[in-house]
């Protein structure tokens, strides 16, 4: 395994790999044990007959094919989650091409051996596809075995489609992280310009049918792409040939930007007088009053992330409300028909209060509070844990920061409520967002309830962040701690939105945290409830168990 | 033969500058000391040669090889030991040199535990858990292994015991007899004075001077202290040629004398009173060196 470039890059990755890949396997049996259930669900049969199929495909269902199994995997499984998983795990290995190698500063031992710098680029990228490519592999071969016993009938190519295509899609995602980091030798640009343009191209995709002026933008999104003419049945598109030749010209860029750029230029080894002058004018930094704690260091730290993470959730919704008048314009038929629909149906979605679709409120739950906002928010809180916490102790600046005189147990805390405070920033955001919106585009929502929402949103990532805290407090690895929440959020996920349908989980729903989040009202049809005590209690009892822990362990062995 | 020649090579970060016309010249079989404080331009400059960084203008070559152009066989033939060092935390020593050597597509597995010996190296423990001394031995050895034409070191012994620093000293010795060439960028002057064949002084991003470790003690001055019996005059020793610098101390008794050539004036002219005692002191490079910094400063 330390042949070369392209081997050390597997066995690099082949542990986290093995988990995103188990994830994603057992992910994949338990969505298609489900399918019988759904199948033979009688009420939803009829329903389908009767639904617009403009509502569905808003949804990402097609009304000809969703209770085939076919159309209840990619519905299901290929047009969200999949791709989340997918993209999450190959823009990983994209930042880790050259950008992380920089930070870190191995790049200079690495490029000391007789090999171009190109070899590198084209080794690790070749890597990173091989793995990348493990997670629709073991999908299709769930998905293969699962086929007949289940009944699901997907034509076998269709299932190698289906996972090429969102092999591909994960690809396109990774080698912009390998772009920008070849460009910019930082791994947090890379990370995030890849993610952001994830987002964006999702979006795009999925308010199209909604918006005259995204038709354009919408046929360059990837996601356009990838769901073309849906794989899973329609097999090879156009879509394919999109998504790779843009694998290919980004690869291309790559191996271009990385060979003509100053490799981590130690610009800070300079002495002062040498570098601008200009500099020297600002005597005080600009830093200067954040850095007096561990807490204003916390927020100093993630001012950048905190303001990229609330201008993309809150943009998100603000197009949701924007694309209210366009649906309201249908919301009295639509209402007749949703009243007949079997909840079930949109309780796989995490829909559990379908009546409600035709509502403003239930509208922009399900586009901004039900999916995408959630996953942000955990993101963002999870991510923080990692960034803040256990990163400091992996790269050994925890032993400076604890050579102050402070206790150790206040110093953990003072960068959880830190943590704490800037989920309550983005939320403030998305409120006043909120409001906005709600003036704007006459949704008429309560005030209480946009104040609602959005404090639950942020209790469930703070339970998320509280959980990964805990973990690693006694695993002592930020990441398999932060594996572990994200693994329990997916799996809680949809044990949220199936256990209403299939009657075997069903009595594990209230343990649910997205139950808690949820219920059976969304969040913009209810003020702050009981139930997001819950929420509050798990995040701070994580923190606290964490911060009782800190005491108590050896630091960085 | 010449292995490294520079010629007006220039390295610009956007406005804040890395190192200014650089001519230099390493010859096979000597080792070279770049010598020059922190941020003069000494990192810039291997990191230029190794093509890390792109030149702004100027060129270089090595072994004869375009520095941009022929980086890949440059690199064969070298031996690095980056400043800053980092490796790959998680792997064993043994791990990470074997990678190194895979890379390198040559069998260094008797060579490297050699070394291991030499420097008292325990090779199967994961990096992350070595002493930062432990660490720079890692990174020597992986310098050494493939027995290189020319060896590029960066502050090599830093974290070294000094012990170590004997054994990487003798090492590098062998280096040079075995025809080898050596060029060693480092602030520790004794070390430089030590090994050295000669010296290229870096100040504020440009090579200040280029001579022999010889020469530049040959213009090295002594400090010549004596105690007199009775009070001399000053200005009887002021007077002389090659002193440069007269200070007494005691009430009056002793003289502290800066003497740059011979003292023979110095100990005739001392002869006509009566003296208690004398001592010398021959100035090291270090004097010479921060004396030249302290020239360039005045002018």
């Amino acid at each position: 395994m330390l042949r070369n470039v392209f081997a050390k890059t597997i066995r690099d990755n082949l542990r986290s790999t093995i988990g995103w890949v188990l994830g994603a396997g057992v992910l994949t049996a338990w969505l298609s044990s489900m399918y019988p259930y759904i199948r033979d669900s009688d009420a939803m049969r009829e329903f389908l007959e009767q639904m617009p199929p403009e509502l569905m495909a808003a949804f990402g269902m097609d009304p000809a094919t969703f209770l085939t199994g076919a159309g209840y995997l990619s519905g299901q499984m290929y047009t969200f989650v999949g791709p989340v998983i997918m993209i999450g795990f190959a823009v990983g290995l994209g930042v880790g091409v050259t950008a992380r190698e920089e930070q870190e500063g191995t790049l200079d031992m690495l490029l000391s051996a007789p090999v171009s710098r190109s070899h590198v680029v084209l080794s690790k990228l070749a890597a990173s596809a091989l793995l990348a490519g493990l997670i629709p592999a073991v999908m299709a071969a769930v998905l293969l075995v699962a086929n007949r016993p289940l009944g699901l009938e997907i034509s076998i190519q269709g299932i190698l489609a289906i996972n090429v295509a969102l092999w591909l899609l994960g690809m396109v995602f990774a080698v912009v992280a390998a772009t920008v980091g070849a460009f910019t030798g930082t791994p947090g640009a890379a990370r995030g310009v890849a993610f952001f343009a994830a987002v964006l191209a999702w979006f795009v995709n999925v308010f199209e049918p909604l918006f005259d002026w995204l038709k354009l933008p919408s046929k360059v999104s990837p996601f356009t792409w990838y769901t073309e003419g849906n794989p899973m049945l329609n097999l090879w598109s156009t879509g394919f040939w999109w998504l790779l030749l843009t694998v290919v010209a980004l690869t291309s860029a790559t191996v271009w930007l990385f060979s003509r750029r100053d490799i981590a230029t130690e610009l800070a080894a300079l002495p002062e007088t040498s570098i601008t002058p200009r500099r020297s004018k600002h005597v005080e930094p600009r830093s200067a009053a954040l850095l007096g704690s561990v807490a204003g260091k916390t927020v100093w730290d993630r001012r950048r992330t905190v303001f990229v993470w609330s201008a993309g959730i809150a943009s998100l919704l603000l197009i949701t409300f924007a694309a209210w008048p366009a649906m309201s314009g249908n919301a009295v038929a639509l209402e007749g028909l949703i009243s007949s629909m079997p909840s079930e149906m949109f309780a796989i979605f995490g829909m559990t209060d379908p009546e409600s679709l035709a509502t403003p409120a239930g509208f922009v739950s399900s586009r901004a509070y039900l999916n995408m906002g959630p996953l942000i928010m955990i993101l963002f809180c999870v991510g923080g844990v990692s960034s803040l916490v256990a990163k400091e102790e992996r790269t050994g600046v925890l032993d400076m920061v604890l050579s102050n005189p402070q206790p150790r147990q206040r110093v953990l805390a003072l960068k959880v409520i830190a943590l704490a405070g800037l989920a309550a920033v983005i939320t403030a955001t998305l409120i006043a967002v909120g409001f906005a919106g709600n003036q704007f585009w006459d949704t008429e929502l309560e005030p209480m309830h946009i104040v609602g929402a959005n404090i639950g949103l942020m209790l469930l990532g703070i339970f998320f962040g509280g959980m990964a805290l805990a973990l690693w407090s006694f695993l002592g690895s930020g990441g398999t701690a932060i594996g572990i929440t994200s693994a329990f959020a997916v799996v809680t996920y949809f044990l949220n939105g199936l256990a209403t349908v299939v009657d075997p989980i069903s009595p594990l729903r209230p343990l649910s945290p997205f139950f808690w989040y949820v219920g059976d009202t969304v969040p913009l049809a209810k003020g702050i409830e009981p139930a997001y005590l819950l929420l509050l209690v798990g995040g701070v009892a994580g923190a606290a168990i964490a911060i009782w822990r800190f005491e108590k362990r050896d630091l960085a062995v | 033969m010449t292995v490294i020649e520079t010629s007006g090579l220039t390295k610009f970060y956007g406005d804040a500058p890395g190192i200014i016309d650089l001519d230099l010249e390493v010859r096979q079989g000597e080792i070279f000391g770049f010598l020059g404080p922190n941020g003069a331009g000494k990192s810039t400059t291997i990191r230029t040669l190794l093509n890390f960084l792109i030149p702004t203008r100027g060129s270089g070559k090595v072994f004869g090889l375009d520095i941009q152009k022929d980086t890949v066989e440059i690199r064969r033939r070298t031996g690095y030991l980056p400043g800053d060092l980092a490796m790959y935390d998680r792997m064993t020593a043994r791990e990470f040199l074997l990678y190194f050597a895979n890379l390198r597509k040559m069998d260094t597995g008797k060579r490297v535990e050699e070394l291991a010996d030499r420097f008292e190296l325990e090779l199967d423990r994961r990096i992350k858990d070595y002493s930062s001394g432990n660490r720079q031995k890692v990174g020597l050895v992986n310098a050494l292994m493939h027995d290189a034409e020319l060896l590029i070191l960066d502050e090599p012994t830093g974290g070294l015991d000094p012990l170590m620093q004997q054994e990487f000293h003798e090492l590098l010795e062998e280096v040079r007899d075995e025809g080898r060439t050596v060029f060693l960028s480092s602030h520790i002057l004794p070390e430089v004075e030590r090994l050295a064949d000669r010296v290229g002084i870096v100040r504020d991003q440009k090579l200040v001077t280029v001579d022999s470790v010889e020469a530049f003690k040959g213009l090295s001055k002594a400090t010549v202290t004596i105690r007199f019996a009775s009070i001399p005059d000053p200005a009887a020793f002021a007077s002389l040629e090659s002193v440069t610098d007269v200070d007494t101390r005691n009430g009056g008794d002793t003289v502290v004398l800066t003497v740059e050539g011979t003292v023979d004036a110095v100990l005739k002219q001392a002869a006509t009173e009566e003296v208690l005692s004398i001592s010398s002191r021959a100035d090291e490079l270090e004097d010479v060196f921060l004396s030249y910094y302290a020239r360039t400063d005045a002018s």
